[in-house]
């Protein structure tokens, strides 16, 4: 982190100078509201909305379209040089997973150690925080023209099962019920951190002097989560990380945002 | 009310400012008065109003075509209008228009839809829009003899406005190459072309005819024309002139004798857009058919007036020679000039800066600003090169041609500094200029021509002669052997009548020059041929070593190139002035342009679009300036109002400086030197710095459009194709440069080449750079 800090200093003072860094007509600061619309590029398990509820005999309807995922973020961005400027945004990703759970008994009856739920749908939080590196192109200005971006953030990812509990009835040859396995999936939440990082490309527009339009093209991806996949983590931190990670490989973003 | 009997002084003062002095100076012309309507108006608008009236009229054909020539007619004579270099209301264009008043009297209703203007330009013409403007050159004012020749050409010129000679011809012009590719039928555009002149010769007759004027003035009109290609005199070129008791040019460096001029009148004229002179003459003949010259008048003005008008435009002449780096011919009219005013400063001066230029233009380069003067999107003649060719020349003017051919870069330089240097003494150093000509003369035989101390010589050639007789025992006199070539004499051939004998025609015509061959002082020519012909200049300060400061300034100058020599150059210098951060808080902003163009189209130039934006720029540089925190004063030649004539005469001012600055581009050390624009900017805006901005946008072609077509159709490609085929190609070229006129550099330059569109956050964004650039100091460490 220390290596990270100390070039981007570097960097900073290197291409910067206050003294004839025009800006916008001497406007330095954008505020934007920014939309980004992902291709979700999921196993066609995934691609699937709509289920009635989860009694065992889940209907899913396959989705005519490849879905989009659409994150809104806050974006900051600071010029600071001719051709640089440094930004900051914040974005929050809301989006479902599906996964399998396992319970493990001991029924007597049939020997078996374990009963799979499948598909069980999970609500996916991510919260990301990112800092930019912001380099204009020749025929650009900071910040109006085309841009490439080097983005790098931290990610807070969260999931929760949609339903509280499981619960499964086994039954004799008569239709009777013999047991009732349940699990209280309410309570498991699950929480992972990780670093994000990738790149973009896009373009600034002004119109009227103060309203930023930015458009542009991002391909990122997210680093194993710190201490996911370690012995005795569910599956669903595979599942958590591997659908917010499809969510960022590639996304087209548009913002709209203040001149000040 | 009280101050009502102060209106006639003001009214006489303003008439006599421009009157002036010639034997002692001359005052570069200015216009004065109110500006005409064509100023006020944009050239869009008179288009619109021209094309509603078209529109109305019924049953008028090729009205598609008659649209595209108001158009284009308007736009270029709107260019031409703004470009600085109309006089109104000046003594010469007062003339012109009394003159027209007289030769109109009995025609009052054609006589009040001309406007008559005179044009700062050497070039012998004179032209006519459809409107009923006539524009008429100074070259051609410098080169009449009398009133009665002026009468004629007006003449002439009122006859293609009354049968719409231009319209006409650009419709038949037009339609006649569409049939061209649709049945092959041949079209002669000069054959129709000179079928309009000679209907202008004859129906110009025809008014004349009304007029008072003699009917000699018409004669005299072709034979002005004749010889409209030589200078506005024609006398013999004294080799004196240039020289002193120790400069003195070999025999070598003159012509024994100048090429003889033609006369011809029956040459072949099947490219040209006028017919021959013989021709013309014969078709006005016809047409005024049995001449009785009795009660006309060749002056019905004034004949002290025309002299005094014809007198201003030779001296403007002289001016326009230096702005368009014609300094070979300046030269010769100074020397025309000078004959009769030996003591006027302005041709001094102007014969000093005509000199130095060409010293400068031979001298090796050490150019900073190659990258700025080769925009190749200013005007036509911004490659300009310096005419030293004379084999083409004919008459008198030819042996300066033939002198200025033969020095060389030191001898160029030698000489101007030895003209400057005497110059200076005689105005007793008090000439900002000529001290600083003088200066530069210094450092361009040091440091570009590399010149030591010891090259120039500090004895006579008679004692340089003695010391290498008595060194080497050599010498012998020989002198009686080397002839000087002593200048042809002519014989004088017949006289006509209509000709003054003492006018350029007069002299031509008869041959008759001979008296004016001065005996040349009688010089020891023999030592310099003695000496080595190509080493003459080395003579040329021998006097100038007596004097300090002469010394002094030299021996600085040598010291300078020691240590660029050393330093190899001042690149500290050169980078603050690239990187901006100049600390200028004022300028004046100097008509920017904007062209907006289509390279898919043939006719790609697009009229009210540019216009239209021009319109924009000038906001966003206003806007950028403010925002910047400059104070500015902005000049166009757009939106001048009816009261705005100081306004459009600093405007003339700033951009003959401009373009003379953008001509020379073959030297830092090539000064601006033809006019006071930075008196008056420093007095009147109080700044150095003239910002001059424009534009260039171009719609490109798609040069892929075959491959993307291609493309699209096989369907994979398609996601790269269609945008491809859907995105306007655009390229921008935007330029900005701030000239120092105090200094003559430029201090501050952007150029940029961009493929994209002159949107408007790109125009912002761009100027308000270079506004910050220029309003902010940034102290660089060393």
């Amino acid at each position: 982190m220390k290596k990270i800090a100390t070039i981007i200093f570097v960097v900073v003072a290197f291409v910067s100078n206050a003294q004839l860094t025009p800006g916008y007509q001497g406007k330095k600061n954008i505020f934007s509201f920014q939309l980004n619309v992902s291709p979700t590029f999921l196993h066609p398990n995934y691609q699937k909305r709509k289920f009635s509820s989860y009694d065992g005999k889940t209907t899913f309807k396959p989705l005519l379209i490849v879905p989009f995922n659409v994150t809104p973020s806050v974006y900051y961005e600071r010029v600071l040089g001719r051709k640089f400027s440094l930004s900051a945004n914040y974005s929050f990703v809301r989006t479902r997973a599906f996964t399998d759970v396992k319970l493990s008994v001991i029924d007597p009856a049939t020997n078996t150690s374990e009963i799979l739920f499948q598909e069980v749908p999970l609500k996916l939080n991510a919260h990301y925080v990112n800092a930019s590196m912001i380099i204009y192109g020749r025929r650009a200005l900071a910040p109006f023209g085309k841009y490439f971006k080097l983005h790098l953030g931290y990610v807070n990812m969260r999931s929760k099962f949609e339903v509280d509990s499981l619960t499964t009835e086994r039954v004799n040859n008569n239709g009777l019920t013999i047991t009732t396995y349940k699990i209280n999936t309410g309570d498991l939440i699950q929480q992972l951190q990780s670093l994000n990082y990738g790149l973009s490309f896009g373009m600034n527009r002004i119109y009227k002097s103060k309203v930023v339009i930015n458009r542009g093209i991002t391909l990122s991806n997210i680093r194993n989560p710190f201490g996911a996949f370690e012995e005795g983590s569910q599956r669903s931190s595979y599942t958590i990380f591997n659908r917010i990670r499809r969510h960022d490989v590639l996304s087209f973003y548009i913002s709209v945002g203040y001149l000040l | 009310m009280k101050f009502s009997y102060l209106l006639p002084i003001f009214v006489c003062l303003n008439l006599f400012s421009q009157n002036q002095d010639l034997t002692k100076n001359y005052i570069p012309l200015k216009s004065s008065g109110k500006l005409p309507d064509i100023y006020t108006q944009s050239a869009a608008q008179k288009t619109n109003n021209d094309i509603a009236t078209l529109n109305r009229k019924k049953g008028e054909t090729n009205k598609s075509d008659k649209r595209k020539f108001y158009l284009e007619s308007n736009f270029y004579q709107d260019k031409l209008l703004r470009s600085g270099r109309i006089l109104f209301g000046d003594p010469i264009s007062n003339f012109v228009n009394k003159v027209a008043d007289e030769v109109f009297r009995g025609n009052p209703e054609l006589r009040s839809k001309l406007q008559i203007f005179v044009v700062k330009s050497n070039v012998v013409n004179a032209f006519c829009f459809d409107n009923g403007i006539i524009l008429l050159n100074s070259g051609l004012i410098a080169q009449l003899d009398n009133e009665a020749q002026l009468a004629s050409i007006l003449c002439h010129e009122a006859s293609h406005f009354t049968k719409k000679h231009s319209i006409e011809s650009f419709v038949t012009i037009r339609n006649e190459s569409r049939k061209r590719y649709s049945d092959g039928s041949e079209f002669d555009e000069y054959q129709h072309s000179k079928e309009s002149e000679l209907e202008a010769d004859v129906e110009g007759a025809k008014l004349f005819k009304n007029s008072n004027y003699s009917y000699k003035g018409v004669v005299g009109a072709f034979n002005l024309l004749k010889y409209a290609y030589l200078p506005f005199d024609e006398v013999i070129f004294d080799k004196s002139f240039l020289e002193d008791s120790n400069l003195v040019f070999p025999n070598s460096y003159f012509l024994k004798e100048t090429a003889s001029i033609k006369k011809e009148e029956e040459y072949d004229d099947a490219k040209s857009t006028h017919p021959n002179i013989k021709k013309r003459k014969e078709a006005v003949s016809n047409e005024l058919g049995a001449i009785d010259d009795s009660g006309r008048e060749k002056f019905l003005v004034s004949q002290t007036e025309f002299n005094t008008i014809r007198e201003l435009a030779r001296f403007e002449s002289c001016r326009i020679g230096l702005l368009y780096k014609d300094y070979v011919e300046c030269v010769y009219n100074n020397y025309l000039l000078l004959k009769k005013y030996p003591k006027n400063v302005f041709l001094k001066t102007t014969l000093a800066k005509a000199l130095f230029q060409i010293a400068a233009y031979k001298s090796p380069t050490e150019s900073d600003y190659n990258d700025v003067l080769k925009v190749e999107v200013l005007e036509d003649n911004s490659s300009y090169n310096i005419d030293f060719e004379y084999d083409s020349k004919e008459g008198n003017s030819q042996q300066v041609y033939h002198l200025f051919n033969k020095l060389n870069a030191t001898q160029s330089t030698a000489l101007a500094l030895n003209y400057t240097w005497k110059l200076k003494k005689e105005l007793n150093d008090t000439s900002k200029l000529i001290n600083q000509l003088c200066d530069s003369l210094f450092v361009l035989a040091a440091v570009n021509n590399k010149v030591n101390s010891d090259y120039f010589r500090k004895v006579t050639p008679q004692q340089y002669l003695k010391q290498l007789e008595e060194r080497n025992k050599l010498f012998k006199n020989e002198s009686s052997d080397i002839k000087v070539n002593e200048p042809k004499k002519y014989t004088a051939l017949d006289e006509i009548a209509e000709t003054d004998k003492d006018s350029k025609i007069g002299k031509i015509e008869n041959q008759k020059v001979k008296e004016e061959i001065k005996i040349l002082e009688k010089k020891d020519t023999t030592l310099v041929a003695k000496i080595d012909e190509s080493e003459f200049e080395r003579f040329a300060f021998v006097d100038f070593f007596k004097q300090p400061d002469f010394v002094s300034k030299l021996s600085k100058a040598i010291n300078l190139r020691i240590q660029i020599d050393k330093k190899s150059n001042d690149r500290e210098g050169r980078t603050h002035r690239n990187r901006g951060g100049l600390g200028i808080d004022s300028l004046v902003i100097l008509d920017p342009f904007y062209v907006k163009l289509d390279e898919r189209k043939r006719d790609g130039y697009k009229y009210f679009a540019s216009d239209e934006k021009l319109d924009e720029f000038g906001v966003i540089l206003k806007n950028n300036a403010d925002l910047a925190g400059l104070k500015y004063a902005y000049i166009d030649s757009k939106s001048l109002k009816a009261d705005d004539i100081d306004v459009y005469n600093d405007f003339t001012l700033f951009n003959d400086w401009k373009n003379e600055f953008l001509y020379n581009d073959f030297h830092k050390t090539a000064l601006v030197l033809n006019n006071n624009a930075y008196d008056v900017l420093r007095k009147k805006y109080n700044t150095n710095y003239v910002l001059w901005n424009g534009i260039v946008n171009t719609r490109m072609r798609k040069e892929y459009l075959a491959y993307a077509l291609l493309g699209t159709v096989f369907i994979y490609p398609a996601p790269f194709t269609i945008p491809y085929l859907l995105r306007k190609e655009y390229s921008t070229y935007y330029l900005s440069v701030l000239f120092d006129l105090k200094t003559n550099q430029v201090v501050y330059y952007k150029s940029l080449y961009l493929k994209m569109s002159d949107t408007e956050d790109f125009l912002n964004a761009f100027t308000y750079d270079v506004m910050n650039r220029i309003k902010t100091e940034v102290k660089y460490k060393k």
